[in-house]
């Protein structure tokens, strides 16, 4: 297996005095979907918060041959960390095409953003036909495809996606996973998402790694947690 | 006829002084989602500042620069070392009040910094007027308008055509987003405060010709301005224009019309103008309805 | 601490409990010293220094009129001098140009502030708390120019003299600064008294859940919109009563001492006090009247005061959000600790 693109090493992370995270380690490798599963309140998104800085934590995140403690999320992008956020935080009172924009401010010098736009606007054509409207008046699935084609935007190293699923129709959470895969195929893009619904969560993932209570309960190949009693009862309502 | 074209011209002349006063609130409410009381001082400062590099002999023009370029740095430097330690997103109090303090030491060590004595400065433009029929329109009102014009639109260039301005809006609509996209928040913040305080100091520096240099010279201004901002809308540079002229008209027109206003009332007529907006349209002419963070 | 508004909770439950019983008791021992010395002062102290008491007590009602908007409801006003003005004014006027009696006189100006301050609350209540600064803070500007506006009543920026002195009963035998000064003295305990006893009520407890948090208290029932105004008329009627005895003390009014500077210092009294604590009011005003000698002793110039109340107002507000109060409780909190 090639070097991680990213490697969290959490000894504990959490808001004010309350610990969620406890001893947490998971890895992405280069080119993997790793799917982040687990119940409400399990941690998954303040592992991805303390990942991006946005959370403290102690503990180190290696990217590549970057080892930091991520402090500040300005400082974690600028290391190659990409992060939608949960409920997509998209700029509402921006024109898709400037929170496309925006979405490369982390990279420096002269950038060839039209090369980029046009790039995602294959992916995502729904964006394109939107270009100048503001992202407030998208639907919440054409929200999600801005989000993550913002945070592609920055050429990230590893993406991290929090509940891309979230309040959307089941037709479009398939065409978003679809369109995930796809990247991850194309690009080679790492991606650790956090999902609830883990059936579609586990269709595109390479590897998936449940959290209970702050810790890793279990980790494995997507397939074989798709067919473990386990996850199959906790998570996959079978 | 010519009375009201003659007052016309004169309230458009210092509504342009409301406007640009009316942006530096406005930049500084986009920036940071609060109100700067200390605006009209932190002005009133620089103004001292460049009244007192003409008295070491600087010729106006450079001075007046050196004043915007310390507002700047100055306003910076007061965001990040004043408000920034108590900055709280749900609770905009300890700003104010901290903006309020900075209000009285501002007004206070410019008296003793400086002078306590009305001071003079030049005007940067030509004296003279423009002769339309029997109106006259003097060459400062046309400089005045053609500077905020012009600020005007490199404001609006700044904030929709550059990076920097769009990572500006971009941390203004959603700062947790715009951070985890690599946009420097605390960076925005201090250019946003900088640019409010150079704006107040070049505002301060035109109207001082007619006001004078006095350390109460900008309180009834920021008042207006405040005004200005209100009615065109709190997070809308074009609306604190708007405004600011709308503003400089009302007053004219009103103190020339209304008798029993005349000067003393004045200030009370922009009092009024806040209030009525507030009530029956809060956002302002050109204010998001979503405001949400008013 | 999350908001300007320091409030009356504390660390631990046994600490705090204890705690509070050793400040209740601490407190009415202090109380009641001040009380006797205060009523004593007239034969103790000369008349000049008695008469800067006087100014010190007056100022302790202006800054308790904060206390209840600011510290207790979470309102802020920058008008407050506006509504003391509409109280000095309405003595000023009534008494010198109309025959009226010195009370009755200062109970016109407290309806009329507290009017004021209902006009001025109902607007707010559609507004947040931003555009209330907003609106007061005008006010507080606009106050000086009504008062010119109005010359030939008011005097004008001249000023006007209030005739005849309000002289105590003759069996009294006081002079008008000691009996300015007993009655200032009077009203300012029964406010105090007021405002500590309203604090503990069911309707104290309304005000502030409506300052903690607006949205849940509705939700508890609290009617956000009545208490809101009410408080609002409650702390300008305080403030007009000030301002009744500012004119009685002085028996001179004028807008130069009605500025909005007057709100602004007002506002640090109560930071320095403690915005929440009743005690603090007191001390916020002897703030305010003993500070700009005592800089000017340290070999400041007077010039330089606002500067130091604007640093302090900074400071407070990042550091020592309780005031002096909070001090003092935080003290008291840390010698109980076994």
């Amino acid at each position: 297996m090639s070097a991680p693109a990213l490697r969290a090493r959490i000894e504990a992370a959490g808001y004010g005095r309350l610990m969620v995270l406890r001893d947490v380690e998971i890895h992405v490798s280069e080119g993997e979907v790793v799917a982040l599963l687990g119940a409400n309140g399990a941690g998954k998104t303040t592992l991805l918060r303390a990942i991006s800085g946005l959370v403290r934590m102690r503990g180190t995140v290696d990217l590549g041959s970057a080892s930091v403690t991520p402090k500040s999320p300005e400082r974690m992008a600028r290391l190659g960390v990409g992060h939608v956020p949960q409920g997509r935080g998209t700029f509402p009172n921006l024109t898709v095409h400037e929170n496309l924009v925006a979405g490369a401010a982390a990279r420096r010098g002269r950038l060839d953003l039209k090369a980029d736009i046009e790039r995602w606007t294959t992916v995502f054509p729904r964006l394109a036909e939107r270009m100048q409207q503001n992202a407030g008046q998208l639907s919440g699935g054409e929200q999600q495809m801005l989000a993550v084609a913002r945070a592609l935007m920055g050429r990230p190293r590893v993406l991290l996606l929090d509940e891309p699923s979230l309040g959307l129709a089941p037709a479009v959470v398939h065409e978003l996973f679809d369109k995930l895969a796809e990247l991850n195929r194309d690009l080679g893009t790492a991606m650790l998402v956090v999902e609830q619904n883990a059936t579609a969560a586990l269709r595109v993932a390479h590897r998936g790694v449940v959290l209970e209570a702050g810790r890793v309960a279990l980790a494995g190949a997507a397939d074989e947690l798709r067919d473990d009693q386990r996850v199959r009862q906790a998570y996959l309502g079978l | 006829m010519e009375l009201f074209s003659q007052r016309l011209v004169d309230g458009l002349s210092s509504g342009c002084i409301y406007a640009a006063l009316a942006l530096a609130i406005v930049l500084v409410f986009r920036a940071t989602g609060t109100l700067n009381l200390a605006q009209g001082e932190m002005a009133m400062f620089c103004c001292f500042l460049i009244w007192k590099l003409t008295d070491l002999g600087w010729p106006l023009i450079p001075a007046i620069l050196a004043g915007v370029v310390a507002g700047f740095v100055g306003g910076a430097a007061i965001e990040r070392v004043i408000i920034r330690p108590v900055e709280d997103s749900r609770d905009h109090l300890p700003v104010i009040i901290v903006t309020l303090g900075l209000l009285l030491a501002l007004d206070s060590l410019a008296g003793g910094l400086f002078t306590v004595d009305t001071e003079t400065l030049g005007s940067p433009f030509p004296s003279g007027s423009w002769h339309i029929g029997q109106v006259l329109v003097p060459y400062s009102s046309i400089g005045l308008f053609v500077v905020i014009s012009a600020l005007s639109g490199l404001m609006w260039f700044t904030f929709h055509r550059t990076r920097l301005g769009l990572a500006m809006r971009a941390s203004v609509d959603n700062p947790e987003s715009a951070r985890l996209l690599g946009i420097r928040r605390s960076r925005m913040l201090m250019i946003g405060w900088g640019a409010a305080a150079a704006l107040g100091a070049l505002a301060a520096a035109l109207v001082a010709p007619q006001t004078y240099v006095y350390t109460g010279m900008l309180q009834g201004v920021l008042l207006y301005a405040f005004t200005a901002a209100t009615l065109g809308g709190f997070d809308s540079p074009a609306g604190a224009v708007v405004g600011g002229l709308l503003v400089g008209v009302l007053q004219t027109m009103v103190s020339g019309y209304v008798g029993f206003v005349g000067n003393d009332l004045s200030l009370m007529t922009a009092l009024v103008v806040i209030i009525v907006v507030l009530m029956l349209k809060p956002t302002g002419l050109f204010g998001r309805p979503d405001s949400r963070r008013l | 601490m999350t908001t300007v508004l320091d409030r009356d909770d504390m660390t631990s439950p046994d600490v705090a409990g204890l705690a509070r019983e050793r400040w209740r008791r601490i407190g009415w021992t202090v109380t009641c010293a001040a009380i006797v010395l205060g009523a004593g002062l007239p034969w103790l102290i000369s008349g000049y220094q008695l008469s800067q008491v006087s100014g010190a007590l007056y100022l302790s009602l202006g800054v308790l009129s904060m206390n209840l908007l600011t510290g207790l409801n979470g309102q802020i006003s920058l008008g407050q001098s506006a509504f003391v003005g509409i109280g000095a004014y309405a003595v000023a006027i009534l008494v010198t140009d109309h025959g009226w009696s010195y009370p009755a006189a200062m109970a016109a100006g407290v309806v009329l502030s507290a009017g004021a301050g209902v006009i001025v609350a109902l607007p707010a209540l559609r507004l947040r708390g931003l555009y209330v600064a907003l609106t007061t803070f005008g006010i507080g500007l606009v106050f000086p120019s009504l008062i010119q506006k109005f010359a030939d009543t008011t005097g004008g920026t001249a000023g006007k003299t209030i005739f005849p002195l309000y002289a105590a009963p003759e069996a009294f035998g006081l002079t008008t600064g000691e009996w300015a000064y007993l009655v200032t003295l009077v009203v300012l305990l029964v406010c105090l008294l007021f405002v500590h006893l309203l604090k503990a009520s069911s309707a104290g407890r309304q005000i502030q859940a409506v300052r903690d948090a607006d949205v849940v208290a509705e939700g508890f029932g609290v009617p956000l919109a009545r208490i809101k105004v009410a408080t609002f008329a409650a702390s300008a009627a305080i403030a007009g009563l000030a301002g009744g005895l500012f004119a009685i003390q002085r028996q001179f009014v004028s807008p130069g001492d009605l500025s909005l500077d007057t709100s602004i210092n007002f506002f640090v009294g109560m930071a320095i006090g403690g915005s929440v604590s009743v005690p603090g009011a007191v001390v916020g005003g002897f703030f305010l009247q003993y500070a700009p000698q005592l800089t000017q002793h340290l070999g400041i110039a007077p010039i330089y005061t606002p500067a130091i109340y604007g640093g302090l107002l900074i400071v407070i507000i990042r550091f020592a959000r309780g005031g002096a109060a909070g001090l003092v409780r935080s003290a008291i909190e840390a010698t109980t600790r076994r």
